[in-house]
């Protein structure tokens, strides 16, 4: 078999288009879930900064975030699966672990407010459930690329330092920066798609 | 040492194919649907490169369902994967010994 260097460096170009293209395809994909999340990282904070006493708005944008993603990922092919389980039940046990030990840290359940409309959510659950949720990115992001670990300590970062130091005005501060990280995240990884 | 281009892989949609295949880590599989529109292959197409490869022991083809729909998935063998590195090392010999 006789090729001439020229011959060759097609055949190595053609092959790293290849991968580029599946690369972009998983960007794309990925790109809508971060910016559906995003969305709802920007309003959810934002009606408790607008109305703090209405806990059921984030709740139920929340829920509504999460049928969105069931529905998304049941009709979609996932690209690639790794079937590699290790990873997978590590990934729970990291979680699991993580959140038991920031939960006796953050004590989210400690909060009540006898004036809430039903659905009480304080600033500690929400950086709870925020902050786990990013553990998933950041130790997720250790095997599909490194702008999900940014993004996760990232977002984590900003609403922890809301939580310490911003009071009254930490759901503002988490819509703009949490959400502004996700949607960042998630036009870059469009953008990059479009390359 | 001077490494042997591979029969197999050097067919341009085979080396497109395992070049997409070897780059998913270990244990990963990519599916039929996504190659297919990714690189812009018919079915036909596709099946037929893809069976070679298998015949070479390159690749596992796993077939199921996700609920009713069939899914068909691709994965790279440890045979697979050293026969591409093998592969791109051959060309890039070629390239290295032209300048």
């Amino acid at each position: 078999m006789e090729l001439t260097p020229l011959d060759a460096r097609e055949a190595l170009s053609a092959a790293d288009d290849a991968i580029r293209s599946v690369k972009r395809a998983i960007d794309r994909q990925t790109s809508r879930i971060v910016l559906m999340w995003g969305a709802v990282y920007v309003l959810a904070p934002l009606s408790m900064h607008i109305w703090p006493l209405w806990g059921v708005i984030p709740q139920q944008l929340l829920l509504l975030g999460a049928i969105a993603f069931s529905i998304y990922d049941a009709h979609q092919n996932s690209l690639i699966s790794g079937p590699s389980s290790w990873r997978l039940g590590g990934l729970w046990w990291l979680t699991f672990g993580f959140g038991w030990i920031w939960f006796l840290i953050l004590d989210p359940a400690s909060f009540r407010n006898p004036e809430a409309h039903g659905v009480v959510i304080s600033r500690q659950m929400w950086a709870y459930g925020v902050s786990l949720a990013m553990f998933v990115y950041v130790v997720m992001g250790l095997w599909i690329g490194r702008l999900y670990v940014a993004t996760g300590l990232a977002v984590t970062f900003f609403t922890v330092v809301g939580l310490l130091w911003l009071g009254e005005w930490y759901w503002l501060w988490c819509a703009i920066t949490g959400g502004g990280t996700l949607l960042g995240a998630g036009f870059w990884l469009r953008r990059q798609a479009r390359v | 040492m001077s490494r042997e281009l591979d029969p197999v892989i050097h067919q341009t949609t085979r080396l497109r194919l395992m070049a997409v295949i070897c780059h998913l880590e270990e244990g990963d599989s990519i599916d039929f649907t996504a190659l297919k529109k990714e690189l812009a292959l018919t079915d036909g197409n596709l099946g037929a490169q893809l069976t070679k490869l298998e015949e070479a022991k390159y690749l596992k083809i796993k077939k199921g369902f996700v609920g009713r729909r069939p899914r068909t998935q691709v994965q790279a063998t440890p045979r697979g994967r050293a026969a591409f590195a093998g592969h791109c090392e051959a060309l890039r010999q070629i390239i290295d010994e032209s300048s």
